[in-house]
């Protein structure tokens, strides 16, 4: 559901909600434009009916409606960029001379929810040599220089380490493509 | 070829032995489609081989035969001359692989001398017969196939 769908629906409650969905507007539109571009204060009519004419919101929303217009006018502010964060929605561009925006606020808060689900999300991984056998040194020695830039000795000094990381920040494919030619040689490597 | 640089190698060096080097390199996945070059590293590459197995059966002796004092000893000095072994070898892969050649043989030359020195205290410890023999042995044979094949690189 889209946030002008949601916009749309509170137009439309029952008149008792109204006058409040009134002040709602103004507060989320007026004062931000007055902020944003020092446009004048613009009073909406007592009844707007942008988009035409649409089934009436349920009780839920009409209640939901009703409690967001008995709060205090700051908390009323936080009310869109709160629900372009819960609806997934893109933070709206400025429209330029027009004052219809949500602000800094909303983008940062947007950007920042984002930026932790990307934190909790692992995308780069190291693949680390656990053991080997010895009779399979060579094959694994030789594996290891098929991805890496290191010179026999280089590569067998690395190994003679093992458990020793043998390669950094690679993709899950790269990470699993490795391992499974490690294994293939006779080593036991695994991704961290 | 395998067949065709063995022979070369063999007849331009008498240290070479034929049959060995055939038998030795032709093993190697890489040896069908290696040319002279390809098969030089390929020997310096077995080399390294023998050094490492020489190394692990020298742990195995140590932990299993229990030798007295002298030759364990001597075997622990054999373990990490065989080690630097190795690694010479692999250096001299590397330098062949970057086409100094010279520079090669000489990290060849250099495992010879070291796992010389193995043999030596093995002999002052009076460890007869060798344990090592055979990886001795094959050190010097390897080594002299190295060298030869790398002569023959154009």
């Amino acid at each position: 559901m889209s946030l002008c769908t949601i916009a749309r629906r509170l137009c439309l409650s029952k008149p008792s909600s109204v006058n409040r969905l009134s002040v709602i507007w103004a507060h989320l539109y007026s004062t931000e434009a007055a902020k944003d571009t020092g446009a004048k204060k613009y009073k909406y009519p007592d009844v707007y009916d942008p988009y035409g004419p649409m089934s009436l919101p349920s009780e839920k929303v009409v209640d939901l409606a009703d409690r967001i217009a008995a709060l205090p006018p700051e908390e009323i502010k936080q009310i869109a960029p709160a629900l372009l964060f819960r609806l997934n929605q893109e933070p709206p561009q400025a429209i330029s001379g027009q004052g219809f925006s949500f602000g800094a606020q909303g983008g940062a808060g947007v950007g920042a929810g984002k930026a932790e689900e990307k934190k909790a999300e692992k995308t780069v991984f190291d693949v680390k040599l656990e053991k080997f056998d010895a009779a399979a040194k060579i094959k694994i020695i030789k594996e290891i220089r098929t991805f890496t830039d290191l010179g026999l000795k280089e590569a067998k000094e690395l190994v003679e380490k093992a458990p020793v990381i043998l390669k950094q920040s690679l993709t899950k494919d790269e990470a699993e493509a490795i391992i499974g030619k490690i294994k293939a040689a006779g080593g036991v490597a695994v991704m961290e | 070829t395998v067949v065709t640089t063995c022979r070369a190698a063999a007849d331009s060096d008498a240290r070479v032995d034929y049959a060995f080097c055939v038998a030795e390199l032709g093993m190697h996945r890489e040896s069908p489609d290696a040319d002279t070059w390809g098969l030089a590293k390929v020997a310096a590459l077995t080399g390294v081989n023998n050094a490492d197995n020489a190394v692990y059966d020298i742990k195995a002796l140590l932990a299993n035969k229990r030798p007295d004092g002298p030759t364990r000893a001597a075997l622990e000095k054999c373990g990490r001359l065989y080690g630097s072994v190795g690694f010479a070898f692999a250096e001299a892969d590397d330098e062949i692989n970057n086409r100094r050649y010279a520079a090669g043989k000489a990290k060849v030359a250099e495992a010879v001398s070291l796992a010389r020195q193995c043999d030596d205290a093995l002999a002052v410890a009076a460890a007869v017969p060798s344990p090592l023999a055979q990886h001795s042995s094959y050190n010097v044979r390897i080594a002299d196939i190295c060298i030869a094949i790398t002569n023959l690189i154009k």
